[in-house]
Parts: structure tokens; sequence; C-alpha cells
């Protein structure tokens, strides 16, 4: 009798765990999935009362319009590029960075830590002006190397601390037997910690190029009509007495399909690496 | 892309960041205005005018890049070294971290009557003498490019809110489709007959904070009332502001005659598709109305459209403004030039093709007193009618907080939630110490 009510609760549990589950993943998709329909139908059809889901009137003409318009093919490569270039620099400098906070004492390392992330609390509305003024006299004012330049300065912060996490987890001693093996400092991060931090490595990666890829407000003041990115793009679908839904629909589609690519691929390298640096080795 | 100019200064990095990151978290720019950038003085008449200028407008006209621009340097000499289409919604956060960095790389930029007053307040645009308006240009359009009692700009068209019927709907439902409600009353029997197969009779769009400020503000200028006295007081809880408030909320809660997706549509063009689609019969709405209802395409046609003035409740009519114009930024180098790009803007060359091909009201006596411009646009004969009446907009260095919170309690009250008395109290509190940081 007991053990058949334990078999029921268990029963009863696990189905309210998965429809709290199904709950949730609706709640998160639904969006995006709102977002895919009003890609492919015509506008006229989401209008309509009722609704008219006619399969009939499945259409992928503003996909084909988009990704032959180069005033939108424009902002895409951009945004690859500046998001690209990010990635690279701040993984670059993000690493040496964080292995010499995690591996040397000295003094102000942790001051110097914690500093960046003080940085980071300063919102992006306030250092809007005095960014642009320095954008503007140094040539870099609607320059991808001057976008670039300025994610990397906020980006860079937040990668040197995930790195520090995930260096600090891998034991010292293997270094110091590729040190007597005769590997150089460098050796070392090369041959034994990058390889070894991986997962940790390719999440700070994909969270770099996410958050240059998807940036808007720094995109916007930054940036005219030579170096404008896909967010601010897709933005301008909506004016002051219009909103083109389908197009600004479909341009929210392409920018978060490299994203989520990115994230299906190296899904499993994401939790990897966030369950690794969660603890210390 | 011009190449911005300015000396670096620590001065400039730690002010500029320091004045746009707490105005925009405010919602607007320096509440009080700032001495140290204020004008240096009206712009008066200019005389010859050469060299470059850079410009950054929306993207509502299209008229100045496909061609328009060119007859501006044939005329002038000048030229436009860099001509810019932005976004509507990313210019503002551009505008205010432009001069904020005390930036000279545009000359003119586009501006409308809530701009003209926060920026033109800041001291951040050039103001223009008196004297130096063209006698052409019409008065009231300069509401778009003013601030208390000082004008920033020129404008480059007229937008005032119309009544568009269907005249199919009207005939159906036995009303004279030839002419449209002359009054509230009659707008609201009228609204409630066309309520019918599946369809409302009128649809507005209030879905975010300016439609809920523009339906309301209109509703209370039909009423007969002021959005603010003499001295700026607020008036949203006076007699008209409340009796506004319930007009919209009996016609959608009791006369159940306005469509529920009016509290959710966001934009005029979305109005626009409802009405040409004949999914509603009566809409008050901006002159581009006239061109959608009427293009290839729609279900309505220049024979099924039936256009007037707004219908009144306590005045026989009322209606809000939504024109755009030019202005010219303080830290510009070539005012001059500049100035010859406002005036060429509101010029008749130029108001001939936004008339023609776009749509929108001329701000050109000479254009609007033209007969091909009737012929082009049916609509413009309400437009002179209605500038027998009320229209304003109250732009003000507080429109977007005062559409914040309004919006608030205009939806709360549509919703049951506050009755119309107890919304317009609530907001009148909310929006005077409002005024109150900005005025002092």
């Amino acid at each position: 009798m007991s053990a058949l009510s334990g078999r029921r609760r268990w029963t009863v549990g696990r189905v309210a765990h998965r429809l709290a589950v199904a709950v949730l993943v609706l709640w998160l998709v639904a969006p995006f999935a709102w977002m895919v329909v009003y890609s492919v139908y015509p506008s006229t059809n989401l209008r309509a009362t009722p609704m008219s889901f006619d399969p009939g009137d499945l259409t992928l003409t503003e996909y084909a319009d988009l990704l032959s318009d180069p005033s939108f093919l424009l902002p895409m490569r951009n945004s690859a590029v500046v998001g690209a270039a990010t990635t690279v620099l701040c993984m670059l400098l993000g690493s040496l960075a964080a292995y010499s906070i995690s591996r040397f004492r000295f003094r102000g390392s942790q001051t110097l830590l914690l500093s960046m992330m003080t940085v980071q609390a300063i919102p992006a509305i306030v250092l809007a002006v005095p960014l642009f003024v320095l954008m503007r006299d140094f040539g870099l004012y609607d320059t991808l190397v001057g976008l670039v330049l300025t994610y990397a300065a906020f980006i860079l912060p937040l990668v040197i601390w995930m790195m520090v996490s995930f260096f600090d987890s891998i034991p010292v001693n293997l270094e110091k037997a590729a040190r007597i093996d005769g590997c150089g400092r460098l050796g070392v991060l090369r041959r034994v910690v990058l390889p070894l931090s991986g997962p940790g490595f390719a999440a700070t990666a994909i969270f770099a190029f996410i958050t240059a890829w998807s940036d808007f407000f720094l995109a916007k003041i930054l940036t005219g009509p030579d170096a404008e990115t896909l967010p601010v793009r897709t933005a301008s679908f909506q004016g002051l007495f219009a909103m083109d839904y389908t197009a600004a629909a479909t341009a929210g589609v392409i920018t978060a399909l490299p994203v989520l690519a990115l994230a299906l691929v190296a899904q499993r390298w994401i939790v990897q690496g966030i369950t690794e640096g969660a603890v210390k080795g | 892309m011009p190449a911005p100019h300015r000396t670096l200064t620590r001065r400039a990095l730690m002010g500029g960041g320091l004045v746009l990151g707490g105005a925009t978290l405010a919602g607007c720019v320096s509440p009080s205005g700032s001495s140290d950038t204020a004008s240096s003085g009206a712009l008066e008449a200019t005389g010859d005018a050469g060299g470059e200028i850079s410009i950054l407008d929306d993207n509502t006209n299209s008229v100045f890049k496909n061609g328009l621009i060119d007859t501006f340097q044939e005329q002038t000499g000048i030229t436009v070294k860099n001509y810019e289409m932005a976004n509507f919604n990313d210019l503002h956060d551009r505008f205010a971290t432009m001069f904020a960095g005390e930036d000279s790389s545009y000359d003119v930029i586009m501006t409308w009557a809530g701009w003209s007053a926060e920026f033109g307040q800041a001291g951040w645009l050039q103001e223009i003498s008196q004297d130096a308006l063209p006698s052409d240009v019409i008065r009231p359009a300069l509401d778009a490019v003013s601030w208390d009692g000082k004008v920033y700009g020129l404008p480059k068209f007229a937008s005032v809110q119309t009544m568009f019927w269907n005249k199919e709907h009207f005939e159906r439902a036995g009303l004279d489709p030839d002419a449209g409600p002359q009054s509230w009353e009659e707008f609201v029997a009228a609204a409630k007959k066309l309520t019918t197969d599946g369809r409302y009779g009128y649809t507005c769009d209030m879905g975010n904070p300016a439609g809920a400020y523009q339906n309301f503000l209109r509703t209370m200028l039909l009423c007969g009332g002021e959005l603010y006295d003499s001295d700026w007081t607020p008036q949203l809880d006076s007699e008209a502001g409340v009796e506004a408030m319930s007009k919209l909320v009996e016609l959608f809660r009791v006369h159940k005659a306005m469509d529920p997706a009016s509290l959710q549509i966001t934009n005029a063009s979305d109005l626009v598709e409802v009405f040409a689609q004949g999914n509603t019969s009566i809409v008050f709405n901006w002159p581009f109305q006239w061109s959608v209802a009427t293009q290839k395409g729609a279900k309505t046609s220049a024979e099924t459209v039936g256009n007037g003035l707004l219908p009144g409740v306590n005045v026989r009519s009322a209606s809000i403004d939504g024109s755009e114009g030019y202005a010219i930024s303080r830290f510009s180098e070539n005012k001059a030039a500049a100035m010859k790009w406002l005036e060429f803007a509101s010029s008749a060359t130029s108001q001939t093709e936004i008339v023609q091909q776009e749509g929108w009201f001329p701000v050109s006596q000479e254009i609007l007193q033209d007969p091909a411009t009737l012929e082009a646009l049916p609509v413009v004969e309400t437009y002179q009618k209605s500038t027998e009446y009320v229209t304003k907009r109250y732009g003000t260095p507080w429109s977007n907080e005062l559409d914040q919170l309004l919006s608030v309690h205009v939806n709360r009250a549509m919703n049951g939630k506050e009755e119309p008395q107890e919304a317009m109290t609530a907001a009148q509190q909310e929006l005077e110490p409002i005024v109150e940081k900005y005025l002092g």
C-alpha cells in the first residue's frame, strides 16, 4: 500500500515536473516562434479577424528580399566582422590576463580583478557621450574598428573573470610537470592550460560573440550608415508612423539564427564550461 | 559620412557623460536648460550662402533623396555633403549624444514639437529670428519647430488628424454616406450602428504611450479643453479632461463601439491598414490614411472613403498636430547654408513633391491654395477647414514622461480599473511635479 502510494507520488511528481518544464519551455520559445510565424505569413493574414494561418499563404519572400538587399547585407557583414573580431581580441587578451591573475601572485591582483567588475557596474548610457567624443576625435566614429574596441572594453573584464575561474580549476601540478618537461610559460598555457579549459574557453568565447553581435545601444550611438549593425538595422523597420512587422520579424529571425546555431553546436561545451568554472580544483 | 570634428577635452568627456546619462535616464535633457550652452542669439535672414552641409533626417520622406537634394544644390550652389535617413526611434539618443558632445557633424536635423521643445530648451538648437521666417510658411505649422515663444526651425510638412469613414459601410447601415458625423453624439450613434457583421464602428491606436496621449489629447481638445493653462499648469483633472476620459471609456465599455484592438494597436500605419482593409468603419487619422486607403490592394477607394472634420463634443471640431520640420544644430559651422536648406524644404518646390508624392499636407501657402494640390490630395480641403479650429500637440521637454504616466491611467480607465475622475486626478498629481522640475 505504502509502496503503491510512494509510486503514485513519484508519478504525480514526475508529471508535475514535466508539465512545469513544458510550460517554461513554451514560455521561453513562444516569442521566437511568434516571430518566425510573422516572418513567413503576409501581415494581412495576421491582422485579419480571425487570423489566417492558411499553409497556402506561407512565403519566404521577405527572407529573399532582405538577403538580396545591400542595405541589409552590409549591416549583416558588419555584425559578423565586429562579433568575430571582438571575440578574437577578447579571448586573446583575456586568456593571457586571466592566466597571469590566476597563476602569478602580485600586489593588487585581487583589487585589479574587483575594479574591473566595478567598471561593469557603470551604465552604458553614462559612458555614451565620452565614448562618442573619443571615437570622433580618434577618427573611429562609424567604423568597425571603433565598435570592436568599444565592445572589447566592455566585454574583456567579464572574459577575464570567467577565464580566471576556469584556470583556477586546473591543477597547478600539471603545469609544473610540463615545466619540468621543458615547456615555457606560454607553452604551458598553449599546450596544457588552454586545452584543459577548452569547454570554458568555448563558453566564454560564445558569450563574447553573442554580447557583441546583439548589442543595440552602443551601436546606435557610435555608428552611422557605414558601420551600422544588424540590431540597429532591424530596429529601423519601425518608423514614426509605420512599422513593417514582416520585415522586422524576418530580420529578427536572421539576427537570432547565428546565436541559436552557436548555442546548439556548443551546447555541451557551454554546460560543461559553466559547471567547471563553478568549482575550484 | 562626414568626419566629425571637435577638440577632445576632459570637460567635454565628463560633462557630456553626466549630462546625457542623467538626461536620458530621466527621459529628457536638461530640465531647466543649460546656461553655458544657451543659443547665442537668433539667426537672422541669410543672404548669400555656400559651402557644404550635412543633414540627419528621419525616414518619413523619400522625396529629398529622390531628387530634391539635386534641385537644392542646383538652385543654391550649396553642396549636401551627406544626407542620412535614420530610424525615427534611434534619432533622439543620437541627437542627445551629438549635442552633448558639441558635435558639428550635422548642420541640419529633423525635428518635431517634442524635440524642438526638449533640445531648444537645452540650448542645442539655433533660434531663428521671426524676421527670417519665409512669408509663405503657414504660421500654425511653426508649432512643430517652436517652444516657449522661440522658433527653432522650419516645418517640412503639416500633419493634422481628420476623420475618415467607409461610405459603403455607412450606406449599408442606413447612414448618409456623403456626410460624416458632425458632432460627438452623431459619431457615437453612427459607430454603434456600424458595429455589426463582426466589425467595430470605430478603431483607434492607443496601444503605446504616445498613442494613448494623442487619443486622449484629441478628445480633450474636442471637449473644448486645454492641456495646460497659460502658466503651464496641467489641466488633466479639469472638467474637460475628465469629460474626455469619460467619453473614451463610454465609447469602449458602454457603447461597445470601439474595437478592443484599439488598446493594442501601436501606430498609425496599423490603423491605416485596418481601415483600408474594410475592418472598421471610422478612424481619426493622419493624412497619409488617404493615399493608403485609395491605393491598389486596398478594399476602399477614392469613391468609398469619406473625409471630414473630427466631430466635437463641446466644440464643432479640433485636432492634434503631427507635423515635422528641420532645425539647425547650434554647433553647425555653416548656419547660413543650413538655413537655406530649411527655406528650401518649406518652399513651394519641395512642398509640391511632398504633397503629390507622399500625401502630407503642405506648409506653403502657395501650394495650399494651388488647385493642383486639391486634385492630388482631396483631403487638403478638410485640412483647410481644420485651420479654423484648435489644433495642438503641446510638445514639451517633458513629453516622454507625460506620455508614459498618462498612458498608465488611460489604460486603467479604459479597462475599468480606475474611474475617469480618479485616473485624471492621479495623472494630474504625477504630472505637476514633473512640470515643476522643468520650469522651476
